[in-house]
């Protein structure tokens, strides 16, 4: 009897053992972590990929994926993220593998705060969880589809489990643990719920737009610019994508716009010369490269605003003067 | 003596002008720094060549490690060029299973021990 594995399951250890289980269930080994409540949600429309072996990262990036409308090819996504000699997967790469699908890949604000707001408008949250220690990490994906008020419970599209229910606190602790890591993913024209500072969304945005249709991306970006539209880089980005989609008069008068506010911006001048010099507007483009100042060319720009100045000096030598039009570009 | 009194005296020069030496210098930029400081500005076909690399010998293959590569930003591919071996790896099967577990156990250690002392 006085062996150790008796001493385990004597009364009083089991008295203890449930009263330990009930405490880390309840999340006592840190401190809570104030959030504002969840609403009542419950994604239902979340599609479900359990996981294989170490493979939760392409799961869970199928399940947003295929919430967002993109077709999901599950084995496809595992040669685009999974990294054998990890046995897993990194975050900027399941960011990078939701651009190529045609998706923008929106990172959440490190907050308590945000997986509620994104529920709120419906979208679905990958997280990275750290279901282990600080000092000996468990990394894991999961997607956040709901919140369940009565018990006080998130609902989870987590592992081999289509409806796993964590309580709040501990699924916040161990989000915590991953730096509250976590991602929406979108379909074009839509913008996560979470987010109030510019800066990120234009990022987010501009790093996929390589992989969308020129339309997918003017509607991001039109949305973008109805909600910022003093913003510089929204304006920069918004004209660009605007000029893409065959649109230079309404490109044109954001080039101008952003150039009112913010006249030392090259690369602006840059692009609207050269839509200037594309629509005949040769003595207009001329004008506005004028207003760059050699030593505000930061060095990578230096490439393109030498070929614009040349491009301008030969339209030059044939041109005379501008049509009318011109005049109000 | 006179000699020894001569030999302190030098190694107290050597001292003094090796250690001015040293504070001059730090107001030129050596070669080597301005290396690596260039470095940090690696372009982005460089910083993809170098991801490419990593992610065939964790074991990606050719075809895919091109593509993959291919989609990152150029702050992304610093962070893998840099940190790929420490990143977070998320892999793990999410159920209660080892994880919890081991807590168990570690807390089921803690109380054992607390009973034997008593």
């Amino acid at each position: 009897m006085n062996s150790w594995v008796s001493r385990i399951f004597s009364p009083l250890s089991k008295r203890c053992l449930l009263i330990l289980l009930l405490a880390i269930l309840a999340g006592c080994s840190g401190r809570q972590i104030a959030f504002p409540e969840p609403p009542a949600t419950q994604l239902g429309a979340v599609p479900f990929y359990p996981q294989e072996a170490y493979q939760c990262g392409p799961a869970a990036l199928a399940t947003v994926l295929g919430w967002s409308g993109s077709e999901v090819d599950l084995a496809a996504l595992v040669a685009s993220v999974y990294l054998p000699g990890r046995q897993g997967s990194l975050q900027p790469e399941i960011v990078a593998a939701a651009r190529r699908a045609g998706r923008i890949p929106y990172p959440i604000p490190a907050d308590p705060a945000s997986i509620g707001a994104e529920l709120a408008a419906g979208h679905p949250v990958l997280v990275l969880q750290n279901l282990g220690l600080a000092s000996s990490p468990r990394w894991h994906y999961a997607v956040v589809v709901g919140y369940d008020p009565v018990d006080g419970n998130f609902i989870l599209r987590s592992g081999t489990e289509r409806s796993r229910r964590e309580d709040v606190q501990r699924f916040m602790s161990s989000w915590q643990r991953a730096d509250y890591w976590g991602l929406v993913v979108l379909p074009p024209g839509q913008l996560p719920a979470s987010q109030h500072v510019v800066a990120p969304l234009v990022r987010a945005l501009a790093d996929a737009e390589a992989f969308l249709s020129v339309q997918d991306a003017l509607a991001t970006w039109e949305r973008l610019l109805a909600q910022w539209p003093d913003d510089p880089e929204v304006l920069f980005g918004s004209a660009n994508a605007r000029r893409r989609g065959a649109d230079p008069a309404s490109a044109a008068s954001l080039f101008r716009q952003l150039l009112r506010h913010d006249p030392g911006h090259v690369a602006a001048r840059n692009n609207f010369a050269d839509l200037l010099l594309s629509q005949g507007c040769v003595q207009r483009a001329g004008q506005v490269m004028a207003g760059i100042d050699d030593g505000a060319v930061p060095d990578y720009l230096a490439g393109a605003i030498t070929d614009t100045r040349r491009s301008l000096r030969e339209e030059a030598r044939h041109h005379r003067s501008d049509a009318d039009r011109c005049a109000d570009w | 003596m006179k000699a020894m009194r001569l030999g302190v005296w030098l190694k107290v020069l050597v001292l003094v002008v090796t250690g001015w030496a040293g504070t001059a210098q730090a107001a030129v930029i050596g070669t080597a720094e301005h290396l690596q400081a260039a470095q940090q500005r690696t372009d982005v076909a460089q910083l993809r060549e170098s991801v490419e690399q990593q992610l065939l010998r964790l074991g990606v293959t050719n075809d895919d490690a091109l593509a993959r590569v291919a989609a990152l930003s150029r702050e992304e591919l610093q962070l893998l060029a840099d940190k790929i071996d420490e990143l977070p790896a998320g892999g793990i099967v999410g159920t209660i299973g080892v994880v919890f577990i081991v807590l168990l156990l570690l807390e089921l250690v803690g109380i054992t021990d607390i009973f034997t002392a008593i």
